[in-house]
């Protein structure tokens, strides 16, 4: 008994292990397509919600941009419409990378230690939304920050998509997609350089 | 069409390109799944579910590797997941029916294919993944190490050391299979 006959043997046996039946291609994509119109009938609903809480932070946001110009004794007209709605919405923007950045770093050690949770996925819905909100804002009107919040929108659908039961391949992908995309540093820097920037135009 | 292009359409969600990447990858993904669980619904599932996270995660698909090596990543994944979610039920649910996902064909007086399907059937989760990939279903080394995100020795190295453990298994046989 060689090895080689061993393995012949198996070459030709084991393509009779478990011999699949026809492929029931039609009824397969029916079912995916009906779990699919599902997810984005939900996914609409709770968007909803997060997009109202969504233009609530964004308005906090322009809110303390206004009122840090009247604290500098700057008259809000006058800070407003020197940098115009861009100055506004891009120190909204760098808010939200500075939230983004937060979350991110959040998410990277709960995926890690196994216990990222429906919480994580709220949250990464609510950052979303507002991402897409930004994407129709001036803010965006700036290629970099465009680029940024694109890349960031990516991220994000895929966390808010997230399922516990998720395997260390899925979560190995996000986070292939933030290093890829150099994300987290481009988040850091967009953020520290936007706020250098509207103070000096403060001052 | 070009993979690449139906790859471009899909990531816009157009819902003919789903449906043309489905159509060239479906088989393979279903036979893999039916021959690692012997379960036809539960082949149905991971393929759906397959299907379903790729079309979802097309964005995060770089084009570094190729589609169906990373298609077939996701689909090992889901297969192991299922796996692992039936043997955790076995454990605690009823005996009957866990008894019967995953059996395969069982003869009172099995021969020596039947003989070798069973040792298939109780190889570490491991090595019987990588012996249904590469001899039942046909992989090539890189095929399995892509999917499996291994490297192609460790690959070559798992399916040398199951069929030693097969040999081993069936060693009562020895002399019958060069017949």
């Amino acid at each position: 008994m060689t090895e080689d006959g061993f393995e012949d043997f198996m070459k030709d046996a084991a393509k009779g292990y478990r011999k699949p039946p026809s492929v029931p291609r039609e009824a397969m994509w029916q079912r995916i397509q009906e779990v699919r119109l599902a997810r984005r009938a939900r996914f609409r609903t709770v968007a909803w919600g997060a997009g109202m809480a969504a233009a609530l932070v964004i308005g906090v946001a322009i809110g303390r941009y206004a009122y840090s110009n009247v604290e500098m004794g700057q008259p809000i007209a006058s800070g407003v419409e020197e940098e115009g709605a861009h100055g506004a919405y891009r120190y909204a923007a760098a808010d939200h990378f500075e939230r983004a950045d937060a979350f991110l770093a959040m998410f990277a050690a709960e995926a890690e230690a196994g216990t990222a949770d429906e919480e994580i996925k709220e949250w990464a819905l609510n950052l979303m939304v507002t991402t897409q909100l930004m994407l129709q804002s001036p803010a965006a009107e700036d290629p970099a920050f465009r680029e940024l919040l694109e890349d960031l929108e990516a991220i994000l659908v895929q966390i808010a998509g997230y399922e516990p039961e998720w395997g260390e391949m899925e979560l190995e992908l996000i986070e292939d997609g933030i290093q890829e995309r150099n994300v987290v540093l481009r988040l850091q820097a967009l953020a520290a350089n936007t706020e250098t920037f509207t103070t000096e135009g403060v001052e | 069409m070009e993979e690449v292009q139906l790859l471009e359409k899909a990531r816009r969600k157009d819902a003919d390109a789903e449906r043309g990447l489905y159509e060239r990858h479906v088989d393979r993904v279903y036979y893999l799944a039916y021959r690692m669980t012997g379960d036809e619904t539960m082949a149905q599932d991971i393929t759906q579910d397959t299907f379903i996270k790729a079309f979802d995660k097309l964005d995060s698909f770089r084009g570094d590797s190729k589609f169906s090596t990373w298609l077939h990543r996701i689909a090992t994944t889901v297969t192991l997941n299922a796996l692992r979610k039936v043997k955790k039920f076995r454990l605690e649910g009823p005996m009957e029916l866990a008894d019967n996902v995953g059996a395969g064909t069982v003869h009172a007086e099995p021969d020596l294919t039947e003989k070798l399907y069973r040792a298939i059937d109780s190889l570490p989760e491991r090595y019987r993944t990588v012996v249904v990939m590469h001899d039942v279903e046909g992989y090539k080394h890189q095929e399995i190490a892509g999917a499996l995100g291994i490297e192609v020795g460790t690959s070559k190295a798992q399916l040398s050391r199951a069929r030693a453990q097969l040999r081993e298994m069936l060693s009562d046989f020895a002399g019958e299979w060069a017949l």
